[in-house]
């Protein structure tokens, strides 16, 4: 009796001791699954908001300036339909969305930036830190070339494990997504 | 004292907090899951539904255009009646073959079923069938479509659709995706749709001087050396003069809203740009001359060639988009094709009918066409082919006289725009008003000028356009036949003469169709155009490649390829032409394609599209020959220039060139 208690007692221990081990990592590996699935539905959806924002430019050329046409459209500002950064916005449904500045690239930003390169300049507006017109997409002829970044901060459990600088801090890594087109009409 | 009993009770209890544990986060990590999977392949099917919609929409526009090209006179407003149609790609059968467009025909569902079968292929494959063999299944393809003046529900306003589209097909793709993971969650079923809209909108094309490359447009003359200058689209020296637009800049072009060169001749060895004037042929300004392009506007600069000093952007060398924006269209038709009517009477017209004859026959084009003839048979006039002559005042102003019919006077289609042909050409008097029509010079003698050595002013509302041509001009070689003694007159004097100004000025404002007060469908195409001018009445013929190696084949507008003869290492201004008919067009001499300003002061100012489409060009001789102060879009094979203070300064053009283009819109 007294030895059978004694080996629950050891076992016990064990089980602790197994629990450290394998559950440690299994957790790991729990958190993990949750933050890279989070990750993946962030840079889709990251992804997503660009390709819909290039697309939606391409089609609003410089032939909607003219021949009486009123169909151009701006930039910015996110607020306000129809504008780029309204459609960005909102196929881009769940970014983050933090009110802080937007550093012009390469700089990593601690919100949710958009950068338009076309007609040669880049311009960097947030989606929703107070951003002008911004560039005319009317002003742009039949096949030149439209760009559009995004980065986003991606605050995650994981990124823990290892240290950034500055504005990539610990707890946050910054998700890129990029398209390009040219322009059809 | 713990009993086993306790013991074994304990480690029940922590097995089923385990399966608590381990179902509860299961349910976390399915949510989780079917995020990362389930929205994933959602995003994914919402790009081939996005691309499929794409293809879908523009096939069905592109299939539209197509037939709009076919059309008789390749009418682009063909489909601007077209009214509401709509296929289910699931239900519909497989296209047929489209034929040429008409009022009659639509709204054809045709051009919808050619979509769906581009939405097929592209992305939705397999599911989006047709009736006769498709399947059935989760993916579906509808496509609407309707005239441009209705606009498209499916764009938000604003910004709303582009103005002035002739005709629009949205494309709605979906698909039911079944949810694996997020089904757990009580979501099993979700929709996946994409919404694409094209149409055929108007376009405008940026630029004020497009130089384009046509196998024709190399220097005329007698020089040795073969090709010469023939890949070259500016060569100009002299002083030039003060651009209007911007008063720092004297230039020998002036540009304003951009210049657009085919050539890539840049100096050095390539195929195409003959010897001339720089060794290996380049584009060239010489002396102090410059050519300006006026400030930017959006159009890439991707230098500057080789001798030739462009000032400024846009300038654009080589490339798609150096591509003749009217590739493909035929010379402008006659605005009263076909109506017939009684005897004109000359003399209250005010001209010298000791000049003119008219033609009598009533299934002839109408009163307005006119021929010099200097001898009678059997009481008829005989056509000499030599230029007619107007004294100086008011031409098809004066009361009787075309332009403005007086009573008992024949009917007219569209009195506002009449057309008048000249067999010979014209040569004004002094000072003549030209009221609002078309002015088509159609032939003259082999060795002479088609025209103009008086000062000619026009209309400048409805405005004036002259067509440049021969007694082959589409519609006049059955016309001519029925001119009496027509056959007398001999073929030499039928050709197609170069434009000649001397000492004289050209005010003349292009086509504007909105000012018409009955539409003319057939000219929609034509608005703006103050002045064409074929390379010998030629439909087709250039070559894209260059004259070397392939200087005895030609490519068409369409792409095909014909055995021309020009003669390897001959000047190919004195080769033969081959017309849209397939014969050769022989009537024309060296300097057909030649518009001229001579020495002098022969100046113009030209309002609207200057167009000189297969290998036509501008010849400027050194003086004072000026294409000046003129709101005009000038698109040439070449602009040559001899010095002094010649020069062609262009200011901003009022009107925009413009062209209508299958496009997504949406």
């Amino acid at each position: 009796m007294k030895r059978s208690k004694n080996q629950k007692r050891r076992r016990g221990g064990q089980s602790v001791l197994e629990f450290t081990f394998v559950g440690i990592p299994l957790i790991f590996i729990l958190i993990s699954i949750f933050e890279i699935s989070r990750g993946m539905w962030v840079y889709q959806t990251l992804a997503y908001a660009a390709k819909a924002g290039v697309r939606y430019a391409v089609v609003h050329g410089q032939n909607c300036t003219t021949s009486g046409s009123t169909c151009a459209v701006n930039f910015g500002p996110a607020s306000t339909a129809p504008s780029l950064l309204w459609v960005i916005n909102n196929a881009g449904a769940g970014l983050d969305i933090t009110n802080s500045a937007c550093p012009a690239p390469p700089a990593v930003s601690t919100t949710t930036c958009v950068t338009l390169t076309a007609g040669g300049t880049a311009t960097t507006c947030g989606l929703v830190v107070p951003c002008g017109a911004g560039v005319s997409i009317g002003s742009l002829a039949t096949g030149s070339t439209v760009r559009i970044d995004i980065q986003t901060p991606f605050k995650s459990a994981i990124a823990m494990f290892w240290t950034g600088s500055a504005a990539n801090s610990w707890n946050s890594v910054n998700m890129y997504a990029t398209a390009s087109d040219t322009i059809k009409f | 004292m713990i009993t086993a009993k306790q013991i074994s009770d304990r480690k029940r209890k922590s097995g089923g907090q385990a399966i608590v544990m381990v179902s509860l986060s299961l349910i976390a990590m399915s949510g989780m899951m079917g995020l990362a999977v389930d929205l994933g392949w959602s995003f994914y099917v919402q790009r081939e539904a996005q691309a499929a919609a794409d293809g879908a929409a523009l096939a069905a526009v592109q299939a539209a255009y197509k037939s709009m090209q076919n059309a008789p006179g390749g009418d682009v407003t063909a489909w601007s009646t077209c009214g509401n149609s709509s296929v289910d790609c699931q239900t519909a059968a497989r296209p047929t073959p489209l034929t040429a467009a008409s009022s009659g025909n639509c709204p054809l569902t045709n051009n919808l079923k050619a979509g769906c079968a581009y939405s097929s292929t592209n992305c939705f494959s397999g599911t989006c069938g047709f009736a006769d063999g498709g399947l059935s299944g989760r993916q579906h393809v509808y496509l609407q479509a309707n005239k441009g003046s209705v606009a498209p529900s499916s764009i938000p306003t604003p910004p709303g659709p582009p103005a002035n589209m002739i005709y629009w097909v949205t494309a709605t793709t979906w698909q039911t995706v079944p949810q694996l993971f997020s089904a757990i969650m009580g979501n099993p079923q979700g929709i996946v749709a994409s919404v694409a809209t094209a149409a055929i909108a108007e376009k405008v094309i940026p630029g004020s001087f497009f130089g384009m490359n046509k196998i024709g447009d190399c220097m005329f003359g007698t020089s040795t050396a073969a090709y010469q200058n023939c890949g070259v689209d500016i060569n100009v020296t002299g002083h030039g003069a003060t651009c209007p637009d911007n008063t720092s800049i004297q230039a020998y072009l002036c540009a304003p809203k951009g210049i657009v060169l085919a050539s890539i001749c840049n100096g050095t060895a390539q195929a195409g740009c003959g010897t001339s004037p720089t060794g290996n042929g380049s584009n060239y300004a010489g002396n102090s001359g410059t050519v300006w392009g006026g400030p930017a506007v959006g159009v890439g600069v991707s230098g500057a060639a080789g001798g030739l000093t462009i000032v400024s952007s846009p300038t654009v060398l080589g490339g798609a988009a150096t591509t003749d924006p009217f590739q493909g269209k035929p010379q402008p038709p006659l605005s009263v094709p076909g109506v017939g009517g009684a005897p004109q009477a000359i003399p209250s017209c005010g001209l010298s009918d000791a000049n003119l004859a008219t033609i009598t026959s009533a299934t002839q084009l109408g009163p307005y066409q006119y021929y010099h003839y200097s001898t009678l048979s059997g009481g008829k006039p005989v056509p000499d082919g030599v230029q007619l002559s107007i004294p100086a005042g008011s031409f098809a102003k004066s009361a009787g006289c075309p332009g403005t019919l007086s009573a008992g006077g024949t009917s007219q289609a569209s009195s506002a725009f009449p057309a008048y042909i000249f067999y010979g050409g014209l040569a004004a008097g002094n000072s003549v008003t030209l009221g609002p029509g078309q002015y088509v010079m159609a032939g003259v003698n082999a060795t002479g000028t088609q025209i103009m050595s008086g000062a000619l002013t026009g209309d400048t509302s409805v405005g004036t356009m002259l067509i440049l041509s021969n007694a082959n001009y589409p519609g006049l070689s059955t016309q001519l036949t029925t001119v009496p003694n027509s056959g007398s007159m001999a073929t030499t004097y039928q050709y197609q003469g170069d434009v000649d100004l001397k000492n004289t000025s050209l005010t003349l404002t292009g086509f504007n169709k909105d000012n018409l007060s009955t539409a003319i469908p057939a000219l929609d195409d034509y608005d703006t155009i103050v002045l064409w001018q074929d390379r010998a009445n030629s439909t087709v013929e250039y070559n894209k490649a260059g004259p070397t190696p392939a200087c005895s084949i030609c490519t068409k507008d369409d792409g095909t390829v014909v055995a021309c003869g020009m003669t390897c290492g001959t000047n190919h201004a004195s080769q033969a032409m081959y017309t849209e008919n397939g014969v050769w067009a022989t009537n024309k001499n060296g300097a057909s394609p030649q518009f001229a300003l001579n020495h002098g002061n022969g100046t113009t100012a030209l309002n609207g599209t200057l167009y000189q489409p297969r290998g036509a060009w501008i010849e400027m001789a050194s003086g004072t020959a000026q294409i000046s102060n003129s709101k005009l879009i000038i698109l040439t094979g070449m602009i040559d220039g001899g010095g002094g203070n010649s020069a062609t300064t262009l200011t901003s053009p009022t009107t925009s060139l413009i062209t209508y283009v299958p496009a997504l819109i949406q």
